[in-house]
């Protein structure tokens, strides 16, 4: 599943069958080749739903046990900007592009792959991201030449 | 260059790097962090190893900063940044003394005069390159422009040409001694000068 399918997609408690909010963006562990929380749009209680907080993340709706679980930001992750649209490095130091989008398992909430244009990068190989750009281990066959 | 998508099985290829080039770029944390850029490429006199960098803040207007990068912290020199693996590898220990590469330097190279061996002179340096490979970088020519009196490619008077550096130089403040062998392995484009410096290096090693 990518990123871009899965904006707007409604919150819903399930306790209460209340929908609380949607799905605003990805805040993601990039080490780890994770998400870390879901960005919710629309819901004075919060912005941030950690990954872990997730009861099924379903094709129609992100379903949560209680309203309780979206929460304001309260780690260094939770304020991090988007990967989206971020610059891609590699660790020889090459400008590789720019994430367009993003596959990730919904069971798992790991990171599968990076899409930048017409090339995919396997996102096992993303060191970290921070303010100027996503780091990722150089890809076999690119050659450092000119 | 051949960037992505290259042919694999491809022998690596060294990456050829005007330091003009890697002043300004962006020193990135394996983190993904721009902790500085580069402010001056400093180099060995004698053998031209890249010994580090010098650095300043990041933006059009960023001061120099009073940290250093010394070679042996780099992850990777790449055309589009300088990878390190953290901010613990800016150090405020000096770097060794070096050529500098840029005019913010304390004896840097440009303008110094390039003159053969047998005495002629070939031009004035505009710009030095480096030659960066699996763990090392060196300054392995200049750019240079010619003198009015130097022609070694027919009618491209006035252009700027390439010239390869000898492994080991004598090192002076404003002079740039070459063997006069040089004069052969001058070239006007950076594409070809890679395989110029090969061709150089061998025959001063009684290769060819």
């Amino acid at each position: 599943m990518r990123f871009s399918e899965c904006r707007h997609r409604p919150v819903l408690d399930t306790g209460s069958a209340a929908e609380i909010g949607r799905v605003d963006g990805f805040v993601v562990d990039a080490a780890m080749h994770r998400i870390h929380a879901l960005r919710i749009g629309k819901y004075k209680g919060g912005s941030i739903l950690r990954w872990d907080d997730v009861q099924g993340f379903g094709p129609d709706a992100v379903t949560i046990r209680s309203q309780e679980t979206v929460r304001q930001p309260g780690d260094a992750l939770d304020e991090s900007g988007d990967l989206v649209g971020q610059r891609v490095l590699s660790d020889a130091g090459f400008d590789l592009g720019a994430i367009d989008d993003v596959e990730f398992d919904p069971d798992s909430g790991d990171l599968q792959r990076l899409i930048l244009g017409d090339r995919n990068i396997d996102a096992a190989t993303l060191l970290g991201a921070g303010s100027y750009a996503a780091v990722v281990r150089q890809p076999a066959g690119d050659v450092a030449s000119r | 260059m051949t960037g992505p998508g290259a042919d694999e099985g491809d022998q690596p290829v060294n990456l050829l790097l005007r330091a003009s080039e890697i002043v300004e770029r962006p020193v990135v944390t394996l983190g993904g962090d721009d902790v500085a850029q580069v402010r001056d490429v400093v180099f060995s006199g004698s053998d031209g190893d890249v010994v580090g960098f010098t650095l300043a803040k990041r933006g059009m207007f960023g001061g120099r900063l009073r940290e250093v990068l010394p070679w042996r912290e780099v992850v990777a020199l790449g055309p589009d940044a300088v990878i390190i693996a953290d901010q613990a590898a800016l150090s405020f220990e000096p770097l060794a003394a070096g050529h500098a590469t840029s005019e913010h330097g304390d004896g840097d190279v440009l303008g110094d005069k390039v003159i053969t061996d047998g005495g002629v002179e070939l031009g004035r340096v505009v710009d030095a390159v480096v030659e960066v490979s699996a763990g090392s970088a060196r300054v392995v020519g200049y750019e240079m422009e010619p003198a009015p009196t130097f022609e070694p490619i027919h009618g491209r008077q006035g252009r700027r040409l390439f010239v390869p550096r000898p492994e080991t130089l004598a090192a002076s403040n404003q002079v740039v001694v070459v063997p006069a062998a040089a004069v052969d392995y001058v070239a006007d484009d950076l594409a070809g000068f890679g395989e110029a410096i090969d061709g150089f290096r061998s025959r001063l090693r009684g290769e060819m």
